[in-house]
């Protein structure tokens, strides 16, 4: 980048305080919905059977979300200046739904029969059979649906397309996501297994709903198993067996207990995004779950940190037009040519971007921390990022505009920008307001790549999208060098 | 054949615990009710005993100097939602196997259902 204005106190960059401050918060605020989605996802990962849990833990999942709700309300107030009590209103009644709707689902617990029911069969034949039975996988899986079946496999990688009639057979494929054509095959299968995804993805979440026994995180089931091979797969212990192992399938899944169907709802209480419609701009009373409130709550939080900066920006004579970037509120001498900004001005060149274009971008950075916040399309576009040495303190999360403004009425950027972050393993919510994506836990060598994939889309102007996003998608990620990784 | 009993007054517990016990070839007792289990540990020996720490009448803690009492071999694991690593070190030190926090993968805790019917079997007082 050219141009880069460093911006009051000079070398220094300190920025002015309240900026700075701001700043701190508005971090808060992203390490707030950050643990959020990670309780969402642990209580996800919970729900897919292979876990025993207790009302303990939805107790604690309740009001773990409560509070990082609550905190997020408050960040909000600190950078708008007071300006969204409101929100606190809306964060009190739905911490009392949440918490009325727990109460509900207990004393429905406590008045079922709380028996232990008698096992259909066991003792020392079943362990006898299960010990002779040939065994494919024991506990290298994560159970995602409970349940035990058996059945010949189809094998959803078979060169040529599948060989066999997937109705009533074990699937295997080496991944699949909402959007892959075979999950329509998922209909009247007897199990799914695959070599990744995740008991807290939607595939998982779509096996659950149908009841149908599902492992995930295999590595190698589908280069191990080939179609036609009968299997049986236990999904209550983590097992595939090669063959009918009948004793393991006279036992049946179990109807699921209480409190799994309680952890459901209160997940869905808790984490489910409801945007609403694009007409009409969001209220917090309008907002049906904690997620909706701290997701609103950040995106008026950054709208606020990016009207505050450029504000102050325009006070101060050096930040003059044609600066590509103005630095503010660095916490130390580190500059924008070293870490995680270095890596999105790395996809914004690659992008295209070789100047201002008229378009001024606000950047606070440090050594190993960055928040880019740039006007886009009518609206802001913002990068934040820690690429620390400790890698559960790192993450990655963007927000985009998702249209190119009235030339995009489809919203291209969006649709395609949202793939693009998919692909690239980030956790993407797409509400018709904006496209947000979240990275966690990794090191600094994972989001660095990742990172310019994302400075990319920031710089993307658009082309020949073919109506088609995925395509699209994957020529964007070719371009950037992403699909060599 | 093993004998395990579990305790918990929260029923998903025993109801995951007791199939997937079974399946290893163990012998297992569920009990709700840890004043009933309390009983029971003096009628009859177990080789191993899971329980939750906290429950309603008698907690784990009394449960597991009532089984040392009663068969110096048996091995205790003690399951809580609230463990920290001080409490950890108290039990192990009044003579539990092992503390395991909730929740707990289902295979982990068979595996060291195992682990302490081994232990027991092995007949270490």
């Amino acid at each position: 980048m050219t141009g880069i204005l460093g911006w009051l106190g000079g070398r220094e960059r300190s920025g002015p305080p309240v900026v700075a401050l701001r700043v701190t918060r508005f971090r808060q605020l992203l390490t707030g919905y950050a643990r959020l989605l990670d309780l969402a996802r642990d209580a996800a990962v919970k729900q897919g059977g292979e876990y025993v849990f207790d009302r303990q833990f939805v107790r604690t999942l309740v009001e773990a979300a409560i509070d990082i709700a609550e905190s997020a309300v408050f960040d909000l107030n600190v950078i708008t200046r007071e300006a969204s009590l409101s929100y606190y209103e809306a964060c009190e009644k739905l911490a009392a739904e949440a918490r009325l709707a727990l109460r509900a689902g207990l004393e429905s617990l406590d008045a079922e029969d709380a028996a232990i029911p008698p096992s259909p069969q066991g003792g020392t034949d079943l362990a006898q059979a299960i010990a002779a039975a040939p065994l494919l996988y024991r506990q290298a899986g994560q159970v995602a649906s409970r349940g035990i079946a058996s059945a010949p496999v189809v094998n959803l990688e078979d060169a040529g397309g599948p060989v066999g009639d997937p109705r009533g057979a074990v699937l295997v494929a080496a991944g699949l996501d909402l959007d892959s054509p075979a999950l329509a095959l998922l209909d009247g299968a007897a199990a799914l297994l695959l070599d990744g995804n995740s008991p807290a993805d939607g595939v998982a979440s779509l096996a659950r709903q149908r009841r149908i026994p599902c492992i995930v995180r295999l590595r190698d089931a589908s280069r191990r198993i080939r179609s036609g091979t009968v299997v049986t797969v236990d999904a209550e212990d983590s097992a595939v067996y090669a063959g009918r192992v009948e004793e393991l399938l006279a036992l049946g899944g179990g109807e699921e207990e209480a409190e799994y169907r309680l952890l459901r709802a209160v997940r869905r209480g808790l984490f489910e995004l409801t945007p609403g419609s694009n007409r009409t701009a969001p209220v917090p009373s309008a907002c049906r779950t904690l997620r909706d409130l701290v997701h609103l709550a950040h995106l008026v939080a950054g709208d606020a940190l990016f009207g505050l900066v450029r504000a102050e920006a325009a006070k101060e004579r050096r930040a003059r037009a044609g600066a590509d970037v103005v630095v503010f509120a660095a916490d130390s001498g580190a500059g924008t040519d070293e870490g995680p900004l270095a890596s999105v001005f790395v996809g914004m060149r690659a992008g295209g971007v070789s100047g201002a274009g008229g378009v001024t971008r606000y950047a606070a950075v440090d050594r190993d921390r960055c928040i880019l916040l740039a006007a886009a399309h009518g609206g802001i576009d913002v990068v934040a990022a820690a690429t620390t040495d400790l890698p559960s303190a790192n993450f990655l999360y963007c927000r985009l505009v998702p249209s190119f403004g009235a030339t995009d009425v489809d919203g291209w950027r969006g649709r395609i920008g949202a793939e693009v972050l998919r692909r690239i393993g980030l956790e993407v919510a797409a509400t018709p307001r904006e496209v947000s994506a979240w990275g966690r836990g990794m090191d600094a060598e994972e989001l660095g790549p990742r990172l310019e994939v994302v400075g990319r889309l920031v710089a993307w102007r658009g082309g020949d999208t073919k109506g088609d996003p995925v395509g699209a998608a994957r020529d964007l990620l070719r371009e950037s060098g992403w699909s060599r990784r | 054949m093993a004998r395990v009993m579990v305790v918990d007054d929260e029923p998903i517990v025993g109801s995951r615990l007791r199939p997937i016990l079974e399946r290893a070839g163990l012998e297992v007792e569920v009990f709700l009710d840890a004043v009933a289990a309390h009983a029971r540990l003096g009628e009859c020996r177990f080789d191993v005993l899971v329980t939750d720490l906290r429950m309603p009448g008698v907690d784990g803690l009394q449960l597991l100097e009532r089984a040392l009492e009663h068969n110096a071999r048996v091995r205790v694991l003690l399951i809580t939602a609230f463990a920290t690593p001080e409490l950890k070190r108290g039990v192990l030190a009044r003579g539990a196997f092992e503390c395991i926090a909730k929740p707990f993968r289902i295979g982990d805790l068979r595996d060291a259902v195992l682990r302490a019917a081994e232990a027991s079997a092995a007949g270490e007082e």
